[in-house]
């Protein structure tokens, strides 16, 4: 029996899928099993109720486990007869193993919505169905993060045996796992609004349908990240089986991965806005409408994300099949995704500063214009970031197929990337400033231009980040390209 | 409207059985007559309908004391109360009266059992609480008729927090000192203390007993060692509970009984409560009472004509012009019966405003579509269509919300059968997986396309963006707000085009000429121009929010794939189990029922909510601002009661 590389990726695919997945569950269930023993130490009559709503989040757990039982079973290692596997379907089982492993991690967000559902059900039973409702629309993303872990298993052939992958199909499941993965983290946001959606149609049950439509927009980004791996999979050549041999493709199919994957994130922000939109509505239902619009802003990011993963994809000819580009590109693909990807938790700090732009706007309906400007100033991170996905775009020579081939510069480009779109969660302290420049105007209009210069003063670390990441460009002599 | 004061009650009658006609109260700043008219005398018997109406509540309230059941809840599920009416037989409002003290009187004895089980409930938790109290004594092996105060002695037993314990016996020695007896048993929380002191010390002790943390038993009454005492309080509660189990029953009776009669004779109550309730709030004069009212035009010349034939010619309906009017009208929709039922997903986002386009009329075909598409199985789809008309059926004599609920789910399940056919889903992949065999009709697998329905999306997002730019345009320009109908939607008329030529010659999906592409140019510039003069530096924003909206058609590809996926994932596993071994066929089967439930209930979730997401965000924002006052007749729909005199 002779265990290599591929075998050892196996086992590591199976670990993810468990362990990320324990990470979620055990966060997701504690919170609510918080809030039940709580709730049970009041009314130990509620113990049935509690158990069921703390029973929720476990499912990600169980998604998880059941990746890695398929995995290990189909690597050998149940019967004790784990062989040498080829290291793409090694790549392939890590792939599928982020996938339903990371969007484990979904389970917090369900853990907030089912807390919130144990503490009114014990208040007015009649709560009940609803809670639960508001708490298992969170599970769609483990759902996603299962599908994609079941078709990168069906078609690498891991679950039959009759094994079909490349290194680069393996390196783009990979991509697949992250895009979808990290994805699955807008359902903290989404737990958010939902918990909130629960609190308001405990009050006023006809609100449920706008509570729902709230919480739903936060799947958008899971949505994107899941659309993102079907397109991956799809040009690589999955689905027929026909896959692709440059290894190159492989790596810009993982930072397309992380560029919707990350970029799912701004959902947090998005649920903070989406919670307050819900109470505005509550007060005021005529404040449904702008709500929404300051939950879509929060959206952008994800937009940004998918739009660079699709022209990472289409630039390096994935989308045409012209497979000529260099492992270099590659790599600068993966700098393009980290940069515009994590750029967009940039939206957490939007989503602070909408939620107080919608309060502001309940009370004084004039405030709506002044929300939106406040908001938007924590977007600009967003759009250094995908500036700078463009501008490796544009002078890796992947718009004008004149590719870059020094591996090594390649590599570098990550490192602006990486300054940027970290510089990008400046954007969460802007938030906070803004929010609170949106109170001040509220109480005094005058005092909108004094709260905008403190808000700026956050964004000059992102800016510092921009110059890093421009330097780095420039000193790589690639704007010369 | 004027009525003669002589045919009032008839013209009343009329009003209200049109039901057509929402009342501006004289009283209201609407009103035109405010300063002109009297507001009408308020009938003394319309205090009568109020305290008829509050007695029946109180009798229809006790019957909440009875805990609900399953078994209740299905009847009620499968015979609403509002689809069988009770027929009533009422002459007069008196006879109305008669016939209601009558029921009363016969239901008294639900009050009775009411208010007996409230007396059973307060003695039962006072009887729990001496069972906790006595339970604490159970260390002390002593007779508890000892406790209380006699002449000379006091005995009393208190319960002390652990943290309290030293302080309080502290006191009570420098208090009373070796007049006073005491015993401490401890338990695992708290410290349970006997106390034996002479009556002088009682105010002394009293003022002890009251420091925090510190709770004097309530054993007094009780005679017998404390394992006795538990057994007859124990049997006590017991014979209460049996009580209360009576009375519920009683309660129980009753309700089987009355319920239907005394809802129907309550919701008569309140029509005739209702009627009474205009006069006051009508205009008159010595022979006239004037009644100002906000009517759908069409209704207005039947309106005329019942109230002529009532009053035998002596009312008049006269319609005021836009400029008279002070406040904004009332919306009431205006769609035909098969859109009825999604008035209300419209009503969920807003009410359109006075002279605002409805959008239900397009809301409805492309939400089921949308539906369809996102679903995409047809086995799901036969299910759900089901389940629709199954309940539908059920509630089709019924006003309930479920009836128009119905008639929603069943279309949306015939559009998940015609879309699931097309897309080659019957529980996912049962027929090939199972049965080997290849479902017909099949259009377009999004599992093997995905491209392909990812640009079947992607045009349809821009139809449907386009509807709602068109519908806004038109609306703009029918306000004649020329200026709006260019700068929000005309401009994206310019752009699109412009951008799609150019995007078709960049990926060389087609050939553009030099001209066309200077032209395209040119577009884009000037549309550029247009959204950044209108918004300034925000356009951009408005650039990004288009291309975002767009974008997100694209989850009708993700859910439709990730239904099928799902039902795959769950055949695959259902096929694995049954592979292991024949004996795990059962195991096999129910993980394929549970699985596909689970699916089915969650991708239909998913395929409603999406799909009104895309009619609410990127649909409605191109033209729809909504916030208008429903209209609200004079007038009640029966639910639970019809008149049986005609």
């Amino acid at each position: 029996m002779v265990i290599g590389p591929g075998t050892a990726l196996v086992a590591i695919g199976a670990g993810l899928a468990v362990g990320f997945s324990a990470i979620g569950a055990g966060i997701g269930v504690g919170i609510t099993g918080a809030a039940s023993a709580g709730v049970t130490a009041e009314k130990p009559e509620k113990f049935g109720m509690a158990l069921i709503f703390t029973a929720i989040p476990q499912t990600q757990a169980i998604y998880g486990l059941l990746v890695a039982v398929l995995i290990l079973l189909s690597g050998g290692f149940l019967g004790g007869t784990a062989g040498d596997i080829p290291l793409p379907i090694g790549l392939s089982a890590v792939g599928a193993g982020l996938a339903v492993g990371l969007a484990g991690l979904s389970s917090i967000g369900q853990g907030i919505a089912a807390s919130a559902g144990v503490a009114t059900a014990s208040e007015r039973p009649e709560t009940f169905g609803k809670g639960v409702v508001f708490s298992v629309i969170c599970e769609t993303q483990a759902i996603y993060g299962l599908l994609v872990a079941v078709l990168i298993l069906v078609f690498s052939g891991l679950l039959s045996g009759n094994y079909l992958a490349t290194t680069a199909a393996g390196l783009a499941a990979i991509g697949c796992g992250l895009s979808i993965g990290l994805a699955g983290t807008s359902a903290i946001g989404q737990g958010i609004a939902a918990s909130a959606g629960i609190a308001a149609t405990s009050e006023k049950p006809e609100l449920f349908g706008k509570g729902v439509v709230f919480a739903a927009i936060c799947e958008t980004q899971a949505i994107y990240g899941l659309l993102a791996a079907i397109l991956i999979m799809s040009f690589t050549g999955m689905f027929t089986g026909n896959l692709v041999a440059t290894l190159a493709a492989g790596v810009v199919s993982i930072g397309a991965g992380l560029a919707t994957g990350f970029a799912g994130f701004s959902a947090i922000g998005q649920g903070i806005a989406a919670a307050a939109g819900i109470g505005a509505t509550a007060e005021k239902p005529e404040m449904f409408g702008k709500g929404i619009v300051f939950a879509a802003i929060c959206e952008t990011q994800a937009i940004y994300g998918l739009l660079v993963a699709v022209l990472l994809m289409a630039f390096t000819g994935l989308i045409s099949g012209d497979m000529t580009l260099t492992l270099a590109v590659g790599f600068s693909a993966i700098a393009g995704g980290l940069a515009v990807g994590l750029a967009g938790l940039s939206a957490i700090g939007q989503g602070i500063a909408a939620s107080a732009g919608i309060a502001a706007t309940a009370e004084k309906p004039e405030m709506f214009g002044k929300g939106v400007v406040f908001s938007a100033v924590c977007e600009t991170q967003a759009i250094y970031g995908l500036l700078v996905a463009i501008l490796i775009m544009v002078f890796t020579g992947m718009i004008t197929h004149n590719f870059i081939t020094t591996l090594a510069v390649g590599i570098a480009t990550i490192g602006a990337g990486v300054a940027v779109g970290l510089g990008g969660f400046s954007a969460i302290g802007q938030g906070i400033t803004c929010a609170s420049g949106i109170a001040a105007t509220a109480r005094r209009s005058e005092a909108m231009g004094r709260s905008l210069v403190f808000a700026a003063m956050s964004e000059t670390f992102a800016i510092f980040g921009l110059l890093v990441a421009i330097l780095i460009l420039f000193g790589l002599g690639i704007f010369s390209l | 409207m004027g009525i003669h004061n002589a045919f009032r009650t008839q013209g009343v009658e009329a009003l209200y059985s049109a039901g057509v006609m929402e009342i501006i109260p004289l009283k209201d700043q609407d009103s035109l007559q405010r300063e002109s008219l009297d507001p009408g005398k308020r009938s003394e018997l319309l205090e009568h309908c109020v305290q008829y109406h509050v007695r029946l509540n109180q009798v229809l309230d006790t019957f909440h004391e009875i805990p609900s059941s399953p078994s209740r809840a299905l009847r009620l599920f499968l015979s609403p109360p509002d689809a069988n009416p009770v027929p009533l037989s009422i002459i007069s409002l008196s006879d109305c009266f008669t016939q209601v003290d009558r029921i009363l009187e016969e239901t008294a004895g639900a009050l009775q059992s009411k208010s007996v089980l409230i007396t059973i409930r307060e003695k039962i938790l006072a009887l729990e609480k001496k069972q906790k109290d006595v339970a604490r004594l159970l260390p002390f092996d002593m007779d508890l008729s000892m406790t209380g105060d006699s002449v000379l002695f006091s005995v009393t037993t208190v319960a002390v927090q652990k943290e309290e314990s030293a302080s309080f016996l502290q006191q009570i020695e420098d208090c009373g000192g070796k007049e006073v007896f005491s015993e401490k048993k401890s338990s695992e929380t708290e410290d349970v203390v006997f106390l034996l002191y002479p009556a002088c010390l009682r105010p002394m002790m009293h003022t002890l007993f009251r420091l925090p943390g510190i709770t004097v038993l309530q054993c007094e009454q009780c005679a017998g060692f404390p394992r006795e005492v538990l057994i007859s309080l124990e049997n006590e509660i017991h014979h209460y509970r049996e009580q209360g189990i009576d009375e519920i029953k009683r309660l129980q009776d009753f309700r089987d009984r009355y319920e239907k009669t005394l809802l129907a004779f309550r919701e008569e109550v309140r029509v005739q409560k209702e009627k009474l309730d205009l006069i006051p709030k009508c205009g008159t004069s010595r022979d006239v009472t004037v009644i100002t009212g906000w009517i759908p035009v069409s209704e207005a010349d039947s309106l005329s004509t019942a109230l002529d034939g009532t009053t035998d010619g002596h009312a008049f309906v006269s319609p005021l012009t836009e400029g008279e009017t002070a406040r904004e009208a009332p919306v009431v929709y205006n769609n035909p019966s098969c859109l009825k039922p999604f008035e209300f997903l419209t009503t969920m986002f807003a009410r359109p405003k006075y002279g605002e386009i409805d959008p239900t009329p397009f809301l409805a075909p492309i939400f089921i579509v949308f539906f369809g598409l996102m679903l995409g199985d047809a086995g799901y789809g036969i299910l759900i269509t089901l389940a629709g008309f199954l309940i539908f059926w059920n509630f089709r004599h019924s006003r309930s919300s479920l009836h128009g609920l119905s008639i929603i789910l069943t279309w949306c399940g015939i559009s998940a059968i015609i879309f699931g056919t097309l897309q080659g889903g019957w529980f996912g992949d049962v027929p090939s997986r199972f049965f080997g065999v290849s479902p017909p009709l099949v259009l377009l697998e999004p599992i093997k396309d995905p491209i392909a329905m990812f640009q079947i999306a992607l045009i349809l997002g821009v139809l449907h963006i386009n509807l709602g730019l068109a519908l806004g345009f038109f609306q703009n320009f029918r306000r004649k707000d020329y200026n709006s109908a260019l700068m929000d939607q005309g401009v994206w008329f310019i752009i699109q085009p412009a951008a799609a030529v150019l995007m078709a010659g960049f990926f060389g999906w087609i050939a553009v000429s030099m001209n066309l592409a200077y032209l395209a140019v040119v577009g884009i510039v000037i549309g550029l121009a247009v959204i950044f003069y209108s918004r300034g530096p925000m356009g951009f924003f408005a650039l990004t929010g288009f291309l975002g909206d767009w974008l997100s058609y694209v989850r009708i590809l993700a859910l439709a794939l990730a239904t099928g996926g799902i039902a795959m994932t769950v055949n695959i596993l259902a096929q694995l189990i049954a592979g292991i071994s024949p004996y795990l066929i059962v195991l096999a089967a129910l993980v394929f029922i549970v699985g596909q439930l689970f699916n089915l209930i969650i991708q239909s979730l998913g395929g409603m909510i999406h799909s009104i997401r895309l009619q609410y965000i990127e649909f409605f924002s191109k033209f729809f601002v909504g916030g208008g006052r429903e209209f609200i007749p004079f007038g009640m729909e029966r639910m639970y009661s019809i008149r049986g005199d005609g």
